[in-house]
């Protein structure tokens, strides 16, 4: 049993398992870009499956709607996680152990090392070359160990590739966490609030609301703002006439009852931070506003009702329910902002701005279904139990007397904004590890790690004659080296090393006398 | 000059950057089809470079050397100095662009892909200058040519102000590090492709099939060890970029649509990519993936950049799709 765990184990942290895990979870990501996913737009998801109902079912039985929370994705990233863990934790050990232990003994034959290289150095005794050499090094951030008796050097260097590998697969464990608990601690809420209209931080007040579940929504933090100003304006000329050009929300900011408010300013990418929330601007539309008075002129209803756009330029649709009035009124309306009436598809917007504000209802007198306990859709009637008055096309101050004597007149129009308050509590914990991951990544990439040994060489041996002038006392030392991973910096070591003992390198097999082809050696 | 010259100027040097190109990919192609292999002796240029092995059955790499002018080294050369005049003139393009629209020419699928091809061409001169890069000349130019001619005749929009939700310095910061990844690992696939040639040809004339057109190419590219190699240095350098970009993405994400990452298609695929390069790095530490099981990764990686940029761009409903057209 034990021997199948450990195989398991084994298998589970192995590269092998991990580079499959990734093509996987790479593979896994990509049905969520295909189909229509609740979490982003449930509409959509409803549509594709009145339009799909056969393979619809089965799609989402498999979970293609949710694929980011489903428990096969999951899994995937989970395998990858545990593999991460138990690869990365053992390595961590092990390179603390190395980064105490000194480099291992330098060879006793350096010329068959992969880079070799023959320095000159006038006139010291070897041992003395040698401690110098080992000084150089040392100055040079090289780990270095001297043989007891001098008679050789070995040096190690690049630590920080390691270091950085092991804190760029920690950091992204780090970013991972965070993006959880974030989850799990966070809350993000709607709401719609039309010019002049005001909203306070709490439950009821939002149109939406969703929140982890270590959120505490009993006491969200306390705060009104008001909508003082709202100056959106659109492109009027050339081929791109009607795109969007400017948002402005100027809001009055109350951060404690009866305290004083500040005047602040929300654009898109620019959201407002009140305590830990923050305000952003998500989205407008058009508000007209009615008045609707019974038969004797009593007023029943008088507000702006939320319509909601739909397209470029912004033809609305929404209603108007009047539950106070006996018998109750509806109205269905199309709103335009400036509106062209077209034959036969009706109310058209040629322009997303108020240029030509019109409006279009429907009337309906009956049973609103409101006492029925239902949730409604704001934005539409239930007309099962009204009967139809009438429909009449309206432009601001237009009132339309229905046959029942009941009167509904178009005072004008106020712009909407909508609003998402959210709260993340870890967005820093994340920010922290996706930087440090970039950072542990430039490390493990181009941090060469490579070995350099030094050897003295009885000048005899070398078969060199120097020229007959020539009287220094010159000593040759020979230096290896070998790329552990990374690019292949040898011959710049040597060379650093040579000017350092202000010797001269006499011969070298390494590459860099090569112009123009440089590439070095690639050792993983 | 007003802002309507400035964009005539800078459509002027996109069609400049098209010809460019195009001449850049015939003299790199003739340089392909002049060089000789060792099957006919007449130019048989001497290899200098050293430790280079003789690759494919014998035929020794005609690799232009130092100081041995042969017909097709002279014509990769003027492809070469095509390709820096081609950096230029794309560089013309996208700063007119920029001067004409007062902001960051990053807007649309127009700038994005001129942009783009500049990126591809500034990775491949400035690799030139580190080591020669002439057998990828055929591949780079192509694709830049087809790059720029999709834009021109395809992708082109006037120039006009960026709706409010792209007002933000992230818009340069981001899309700008996606844009020169996408050049990075444009360079680093078609230096995977080579290995698979060559690979393809090792393969097949070791069991005797016929193989005449790969063998062609393998002879003209760098031996397995090096494309294997500058295939790696291109991509490390490459990926902490589209790191980068994609923390950037996650960032601006954040102030503009209030979560840093949401799964819209744009961000799955980057997340896609980012994914398949991880795995091609692995790769190349795992016993039994490297060589051209890793080469076959980047050049999935490379299709899912290629998809992102077109596909989810255009087809795909997301928050990202005033980058579309």
């Amino acid at each position: 049993m034990v021997t199948w765990l450990r195989w398991g184990w084994r298998t589970l942290t192995s590269m092998r398992t991990a580079l499959l895990l990734l093509l996987l979870l790479a593979l896994a990501a990509i049905p969520g870009s295909v189909f229509p996913q609740r979490e982003i737009d449930p509409a959509r998801v409803q549509d594709y499956l009145s339009k799909h109902p056969g393979v619809g079912v089965w799609l989402d039985r498999l979970g293609m709607f949710t694929v980011y929370r489903s428990p096969w994705f999951a899994a995937i990233y989970l395998l990858l996680f545990i593999s991460l863990i138990g690869c990365v934790a053992p390595r961590t050990l092990e390179h603390a152990r190395a980064l105490r232990m000194p480099p291992p003994v330098a060879p006793s034959r350096l010329s068959r090392l992969p880079s070799h290289a023959l320095i000159s150095v006038p006139s010291l005794a070897s041992t003395t070359v040698v401690a110098t050499a080992a000084d150089a090094l040392r100055k040079r951030r090289w780990r270095v160990r001297v043989a007891p008796d001098s008679s050789w050097l070995s040096a190690e260097r690049g630590y920080l590739r390691e270091t950085g590998n092991l804190l760029f697969h920690s950091a992204l464990l780090l970013l991972v966490v965070g993006v959880g608990l974030g989850k799990g601690t966070g809350a993000e809420g709607r709401v719609v609030i039309p010019v002049g209209g005001s909203f306070s931080n709490s439950l009821a007040q939002y149109d939406d609301f969703r929140s982890g579940p270590f959120f505490n929504r009993a006491s969200l933090q306390p705060f009104s703002v008001k909508l003082d100003k709202f100056d959106v304006s659109f492109e009027r000329k050339g081929t791109q006439r009607g795109a969007p050009r400017k948002f402005d929300a100027y809001l009055s900011v109350r951060e404690k009852f009866g305290g004083p408010t500040r005047k602040e300013l929300v654009q898109v990418n620019h959201p407002l931070s009140i305590g830990a929330m923050k305000v952003y601007l998500t989205s407008h539309g058009y508000a007209p506003q009615f008045t609707v008075r019974d038969k004797s002129g009593d007023i029943v209803w008088q507000d702006s009702a939320i319509f909601a756009p739909e397209g470029g330029n912004l033809l609305s649709r929404g209603a108007v329910k009047v539950p106070d009035s006996r018998p109750q009124l509806g109205f269905q309306g199309v709103f335009a902002p400036t509106g062209l009436v077209d034959p036969q598809r009706g109310l058209q917007s040629v322009f997303p701005d108020l240029d030509n504000p019109r409006v279009f209802l429907g009337a309906f007198s009956g049973d609103l279904g409101l006492d029925e306990g239902t949730p409604q859709n704001v934005f539409s009637l239930d007309t099962s139990r009204m009967t139809r008055l009438g429909i009449a096309p309206l432009r601001v101050g237009d009132s339309w007397e229905l046959s029942n004597g009941a009167r509904i007149t178009f005072d004008g129009v106020v712009r909407w904004a909508s609003f998402v308050v959210a709260s993340d509590r870890t967005e820093g914990i994340v920010l922290a590890g996706a930087l440090l991951a970039i950072l542990g990544l430039l490390l493990s990439l181009f941090v060469p790690r490579r070995r350099l040994f030094l050897r003295p060489v009885e000048s005899s041996e070398l078969g060199i004659r120097h020229s007959a002038d020539d009287t220094t006392n010159h000593q040759h030392f020979e230096v290896a080296g070998l790329v552990r991973s990374g690019a292949d910096t040898l011959a710049n070591d040597t060379a650093e090393l040579a000017t350092a003992l202000r010797g001269t390198v006499v011969e070298t097999n390494a590459r860099a006398a090569d112009v123009p082809d440089r590439e070095r050696q690639e050792q993983t | 000059m007003t802002d309507e010259m400035l964009s005539l100027f800078s459509t002027y040097f996109a069609y400049a950057g098209l010809v460019v190109s195009t001449l850049a990919f015939g003299f790199f192609i003739a340089s392909f089809s002049l060089s000789r292999t060792a099957d006919t002796p007449a130019e048989q240029p001497v290899l200098v470079t050293a430790g280079a092995p003789s690759d494919v059955n014998g035929a020794e790499s005609v690799m232009p050397s130092l100081g041995q002018p042969v017909r097709g080294q002279r014509w990769a050369n003027i492809g070469m100095s095509l390709s820096w005049l081609q950096a230029g003139v794309l560089l013309a393009a996208v700063v007119l662009r920029g001067l004409s629209a007062h902001r960051w020419p990053l807007g649309n699928m127009y700038e994005f892909a001129i942009f783009g091809a500049f990126g591809v061409t500034a990775a491949f001169v400035i690799a030139s200058l580190r080591t020669d890069v002439r057998w990828l000349g055929v591949l780079i130019s192509g694709f830049v040519l087809l790059d720029v001619g999709v834009a021109v005749m395809v992708l082109f929009t006037e120039v006009a102000p960026l709706v409010p939700a792209l007002h933000s310095y992230w818009l340069a910061i981001h899309v700008t590090a996606a844009v020169l990844s996408t050049g990075g690992f444009t360079l680093g696939s078609g230096a995977s492709l080579a290995y698979l040639a060559v690979e393809r040809a090792r393969r097949r004339t070791e069991v005797g099939q016929p193989v005449r057109f790969t063998r062609w190419v393998a002879a003209r590219v760098p031996d397995q060890r090096r494309l294997d190699a500058f295939a790696y240095r291109v991509h490390a350098f490459t990926f902490p970029l589209w790191t980068f970009a994609v923390v950037a993405g996650a960032i601006w994400a954040q102030a503009a649509w209030h979560r840093y990452w949401g799964w819209d298609p744009k961000e799955t695929w980057s997340f896609v990519i980012w994914v398949v390069y991880a795995a091609y790095l692995h790769a190349r530490a795992t016993a039994g993936w490297k060589g051209a099981r890793a080469a076959w990764i980047s050049v999935w990686g490379f299709i899912a950049v290629l998809f992102n940029f077109f596909v989810v761009n255009i087809l795909f409903v997301g928050l990202h799709s005033y980058s579309g057209v």
